[in-house]
């Protein structure tokens, strides 16, 4: 009872560690649940007009709904453990906005941006962004990209 | 065997506790030969290379960033979003204003108008119904203007006791002539559109004109004396209407109409139809 006890024990950490490996937490929230959802607004790009970029899959979701912001954020920064590299900040004990690049896949390079415009300093705006991205861009590159 | 599954399941739980919680760590090396500090995007790396009595001595300690690292920043991130959710949202239904269009043309059934001249637009309002399919049908009411110039030597001329236009040749000696008859017309335009692409479209329509005022005006010089003669009350036809046809880049395009209908009524003037006139058009 007791080996069988272990080997259980075992085979959870080991799912754990692969489950926080590949899989990311902010896939759920790309499960289509903003398509139809009132202030929000959800972009896919993939193709040619992302390969002009330099990536293959560009994702992102804007809501306007203060009780998604802390969702997001959540699973954000549970993602952002994962980071390889991370350029975040903090306002007021709420992640403002952060940057992260996660472990490459089959040799894609994967970035998570989140923005929290309800923290801006100059014009606070009730807008919570997520970006997923994935493609052959580096950091700086796709940094250029998504700041003005 | 109890012993040994109490001490696995302890030292996970223990190693558990280490990564969640992180304890103070001393560790006091006396007189290293050399001390890298490396600052990574992970954390912090502090590798002692050698020591006093021992040339090979090696420690390595690394500190990772926690998630609660912050840049703090004065300014605000101004995000661009390079892929815009277009904000030009279709709708099946609207009204517009479109087609301004300018156009020269010839009269086939008549050899001595010289030319027509055409402007308008033809929709100053359109109800449109789009299938948000690449099809536009469209109904509406617009402007024209069609002039008809004829060929020199000859003028019109219209008898004011019956309203009957006729043409007759310039007196002698003149110069600088023209001779016009102009048709204002109300036009309701019915037409249907098929885009190719986003930017190209052609259109096939309809007009039934309802042409409100008729004008003819002769203009000649005889002895440095200029003469303007206008008629009014021309007999022209009432309700005439067209077909026509254009194919458009954008904002711009050609168009081609047809007009079979006679200018004037029946007996009060020649028999002006079966105009084609070719021309421009802009989008507005």
């Amino acid at each position: 009872m007791k080996r069988i006890t272990l080997i259980i024990l075992t085979c959870l950490f080991a799912s754990m560690a692969a489950m926080a490996q590949n899989g990311l937490n902010i896939n759920r929230l790309f499960d289509g649940r903003y398509k139809k959802a009132a202030g929000a607004t959800e972009i896919i790009v993939t193709g040619s007009q992302a390969r002009e970029y330099g990536l293959t899959v560009y994702h992102s979701v804007t809501v306007t709904d203060k009780t998604q912001a802390e969702i997001i954020e959540n699973l954000v920064v549970k993602d952002g453990s994962q980071a390889v590299d991370k350029e975040v900040e903090y306002r007021n004990g709420q992640l403002y906005y952060g940057f992260y690049t996660m472990p490459r896949q089959k040799r894609t390079n994967r970035y998570i941006f989140f923005l929290n415009q309800n923290l801006a300093r100059k014009s606070p705006k009730n807008v919570v962004t997520l970006i997923y991205m994935e493609g052959e861009a580096s950091a700086a590159k796709i940094k250029k990209l998504i700041r003005k | 065997m109890k012993k040994i599954s109490l001490f696995i399941i302890t030292a996970i739980v223990a190693v558990t506790t280490m990564l969640g919680q992180s304890a103070d760590t001393v560790t006091v090396i006396e007189s290293p030969n050399q001390v890298i500090i490396t600052e990574t995007s992970t954390g912090t790396r502090v590798n002692v290379v050698g020591k006093k009595d021992k040339e090979d001595y090696s420690y390595t300690y690394t500190v990772q960033h926690s998630s609660n690292d912050t840049v703090h920043t004065t300014s605000d991130w101004e995000l661009n979003f390079p892929f815009k959710k277009s904000s030009n949202k279709e709708y099946h239904w609207s009204i517009v204003c479109s087609g301004l269009y300018f156009g020269a043309g010839l009269a086939t059934s008549y050899d001595l108008v010289n030319n027509s001249f055409n402007w308008g637009l033809l929709n100053l309002a359109s109800l449109n119904y789009n299938t948000l399919h690449g099809q536009q049908f469209s109904i509406g009411v617009g402007y024209d203007n069609k002039r008809f110039s004829l060929k020199r030597p000859n003028c019109f001329v219209m008898d004011e006791a019956t309203n009957i236009v006729g043409i007759e040749s310039y007196p002698e000696g003149t110069v600088d002539r023209s001779s016009v008859i102009s048709v204002r017309t109300i036009q309701f335009p019915l037409q249907f559109q098929q885009f190719i692409g986003k930017k190209f479209h052609i259109t096939l329509g309809g007009t039934m004109n309802w042409n409100v005022y008729a004008k003819c005006n002769t203009h000649y010089k005889v002895n440095k004396t200029h003469h303007d003669v206008s008629y009014r009350g021309i007999k022209q036809n009432k309700l005439t209407f067209d077909v026509y046809g254009a194919l458009s880049y954008n904002r711009f395009g050609v168009y081609c109409r047809y007009s079979p209908c006679s200018v004037f009524k029946k007996g009060f003037g020649p028999e002006i139809k079966n105009t084609w006139t070719l021309g421009g058009i802009i989008s507005l």
